[in-house]
């Protein structure tokens, strides 16, 4: 336990500093796409508690957008990780972004079951990777769950970073390479209101579309560009 | 509260939430492999529990919380609100 948070740390020092160093040459692909999708989405959804959903490899990414633009995941968002390896080390790269989070103590029963309770009662909007833990690219049945019982609109982001360094580390990480293209894209809200096994299946597909779309998105703006260029 | 009371108020609570009946919901059961329970819904109960008897349950310190008995135990274990 006392090697696990100076492991944390020393990687969260590492990830964060090769960001920076990157951040200023990575180009964002359709960021007023986006910008303007979730501002169509806050205007529609008024008051209500937003749940922004990824895959756990987009996690790092979507911090280097929010880094570069401040209205999609702006500050009054929470970023959501738990206590294992790639979580803390989220959370040192959070916080050295100055970026707020919101921990998971999955180590012991008692613990998460308050931090779950809290998250839950919140009215605070948050961002969370969906396959923690794994397995990864699926939309876990825990998350379903939550997403069921906070009764936020859940809304899932899809990424494209090409070129990208892709890791494993605990989970799946993705970090540019100089001058890649960071590419975002805004789903559709999911409607929460089925069964868990629907919603699951709705939460997943709405992922998959939103990730997809952000390839399209990558490409078509990038051929448009270099046409204009 | 007396570890008795405390599991009956705990069955009564997990029967409601897993819209079971009382008697299908033992002391000794597993809340994750008999009950079926995920950790979203054992947090929900904890927080019924709160709201019925008006405290807040020290959960800190729990690293087992496997069966219905070790929910009382939480209850059983958190003092009284004090009333003013």
């Amino acid at each position: 336990m006392a090697r696990r948070a100076p492991l944390a740390r020393v990687v969260g020092h590492a990830l964060r500093a090769y960001l920076q160093a990157v951040a200023p040459s990575v180009r964002l692909v359709g960021a007023e796409a986006a910008e303007s999708t979730w501002s169509e989405l806050r205007r529609t959804q008024a008051d209500r508690r937003f749940l922004l959903y990824y895959w756990t490899e987009a996690g790092l990414p979507l911090m280097l957008y929010g880094s570069r633009e401040e209205g999609l995941l702006g500050r009054d968002l929470a970023f959501v990780h738990d206590d294992t390896l790639g979580g803390r080390v989220t959370a040192d790269v959070l916080r050295r972004l100055g970026r707020r989070a919101w921990l998971l103590r999955h180590r012991h029963a008692g613990p998460l079951a308050r931090d779950l309770g809290r998250l839950i009662r919140s009215s605070e909007s948050i961002g969370i990777a969906v396959d923690g833990r794994g397995p990864y690219g699926h939309v876990g049945a825990e998350f379903a769950r939550l997403a069921e019982r906070c009764e936020a609109v859940s809304v899932p982001l899809g990424i494209r970073l090409t070129p990208a360094v892709r890791l494993r580390l605990a989970g799946p990480v993705q970090l540019p390479r100089a001058g890649a293209e960071l590419t975002l894209s805004v789903g559709a809200p999911i409607d929460c209101a089925v069964d868990s096994r629907t919603l699951r299946s709705r939460l997943q597909r709405g992922l998959e579309v939103a990730s997809s779309m952000a390839g399209t998105r990558s490409g078509v703006l990038t051929r448009a560009a270099s046409a204009g260029a | 509260m007396p570890q008795l009371e405390a599991r009956d108020a705990v069955v009564r609570v997990l029967a409601i939430e897993l819209k079971a009946s009382e008697s299908e919901v033992r002391a000794a059961s597993s809340l994750r492999k008999e009950l079926g329970m995920d950790s979203i819904a054992v947090a929900n109960v904890l927080y019924a529990l709160e709201e019925e008897y008006d405290c807040e349950l020290e959960l800190d310190g729990v690293v087992r919380l496997d069966t219905v008995e070790d929910l009382a135990g939480v209850l059983s274990n958190t003092p009284a609100p004090v009333s003013h």
